[in-house]
C-alpha cells in the first residue's frame, strides 16, 4: 500500500509535462523574406536625421534627412510564419528583433534600430496555417552621409509562448 | 515490478520536457538604403517673348515655344525669343519630375502700365509629367520652359517683366 502511493503520484506528474509537451509542440516555421526592408532614396542633409518605415511600409523622415521619391521601391520587410500543427493564433508567437543592425556601403556605415512588427490576417497568404509577419524599423542617416547603395541584413526569430 | 514502471516514466518527463525549447524559428532578411545627392535647379537663362507689336482692337497671343520658337495670333517685332532655361542636378542617372507654375505669372512695367499681361499655358522639355525628367550620367540635365503671352488690346508698349517659379523633385 505504501508503495504504491509514489507511483501514482509520478504517473500524475508524467501526465501534467505530457500535456504541457503537447500544448507547446506547435512549431513556427518562418519562411524566407518575401520581400527586403527598404528604405528606398533617401537624401542626407547637412545635420543628421532619420528614416523610419513603419510595418505597414510607410515611410517618414525626420531631422535633416529627406526622402526622395520611390525609384527603388519603399517596402517593409515580410516573412510568411507558418506553424505546425495549425495554430495560427498570433498571441501565441513572440516576434524577437535586434535591438540595432548595420547597413554598410564599403566602410560607410549606418545604423537601424527601432525594429518595429505587425501580424497580418491569418490566411492571409498561402493556405489557413501562415501569417504574414512584417517588420519596419528606423535609419539613422548621419550629417552628409556619403551617397551610395548601402546594405545589410538583420534576424528575426518566431518563439512560440 | 513497480520499480521498472517508476524509472520508465522519468524517462519520459525528461523527453517530454526537453521539448518545448525547440519551438522557435529563425531567418534573416536583407536591409537596404540608397542615398543620393539632393536634386537642385538654377537658372540659366530668363524667358523672353522679344519684340511684340500689339493690335489697336484685339488681344493676341506669343506662344514661346521650349526651343525659343515664337508663333501666335500677334504680330512680332524684331529678335528672338529665349525660352527660360535651368541647369538641374542631382543623382546620376536619376528620374525626377518637373513642376510648372499651376496659374498665370503676371508682367508689367515699371512703373505699372495698368494693363499687366498674363503668361500662362507653361510647357518644358523635359515636360512635366511624372518622371519625365532624367539626370545624365553625371547628375545635370537642362531644362527648358516656354509659355504663351497674352497682349491686350492697344496694350501700351513698355519693358514687361515679372517672374515665376519652376520646382523639380525626385519621382
Amino acid at each position: 500500500m505504501p508503495a504504491s502511493r509514489p507511483a501514482s503520484l509520478v504517473a500524475a506528474v508524467a501526465l501534467l509535462f505530457a500535456a504541457s509537451a503537447r500544448a507547446n509542440a506547435q512549431t513556427p516555421i518562418v519562411g524566407p523574406a518575401v520581400t527586403a526592408l527598404s528604405f528606398g532614396l533617401v537624401v542626407a542633409g547637412n545635420l543628421p536625421g532619420s528614416v523610419r518605415v513603419t510595418a505597414s511600409g510607410l515611410r517618414s523622415t525626420s531631422g535633416a534627412t529627406h526622402a526622395a521619391g520611390n525609384r527603388f521601391g519603399v517596402s517593409a520587410a515580410s516573412f510568411t510564419v507558418a506553424s505546425s500543427p495549425d495554430n495560427t493564433e498570433s498571441s501565441v508567437w513572440s516576434v524577437m528583433l535586434p535591438v540595432s543592425a548595420t547597413l554598410s556601403s564599403g566602410k560607410n556605415e549606418m545604423t537601424i534600430d527601432g525594429f518595429e512588427y505587425s501580424w497580418g490576417p491569418a490566411g492571409g497568404l498561402g493556405g489557413k496555417s501562415s501569417r504574414l509577419l512584417t517588420v519596419g524599423a528606423t535609419l539613422h542617416v548621419g550629417a552628409r552621409q556619403p551617397s551610395a547603395q548601402y546594405a545589410g541584413s538583420f534576424a528575426l526569430t518566431v518563439v512560440h509562448n | 515490478m513497480k520499480k521498472l514502471i517508476l524509472t520508465t516514466l522519468s524517462i519520459v518527463i525528461a523527453l517530454f520536457a526537453t521539448g518545448p525549447a525547440y519551438a522557435a524559428d529563425s531567418t534573416s532578411a536583407s536591409a537596404s538604403a540608397t542615398l543620393i545627392s539632393a536634386i537642385s535647379i538654377s537658372k540659366t537663362l530668363d524667358m523672353n517673348f522679344g519684340k511684340v507689336v500689339p493690335n489697336a482692337s484685339a488681344t493676341k497671343t506669343v506662344i514661346l515655344a521650349t526651343n525659343s520658337g515664337r508663333s501666335g495670333t500677334a504680330t512680332l517685332g524684331n529678335g528672338l525669343g529665349v525660352a527660360a532655361s535651368f541647369a538641374v542636378s542631382g543623382d546620376p542617372n536619376a528620374t525626377y519630375t518637373v513642376t510648372l507654375p499651376a496659374s498665370a505669372a503676371s508682367i508689367d512695367t515699371t512703373p505699372t502700365s495698368g494693363a499687366p499681361m498674363d503668361v500662362d499655358t507653361w510647357v518644358s522639355n523635359p515636360a512635366d509629367t511624372a518622371g519625365a525628367g532624367l539626370l545624365d550620367g553625371s547628375g545635370a540635365q537642362t531644362l527648358l520652359v516656354g509659355a504663351t503671352l497674352h497682349v491686350g488690346a492697344a496694350q501700351p508698349t513698355g519693358s514687361y517683366t515679372g517672374s515665376f517659379n519652376v520646382s523639380v523633385a525626385y519621382n
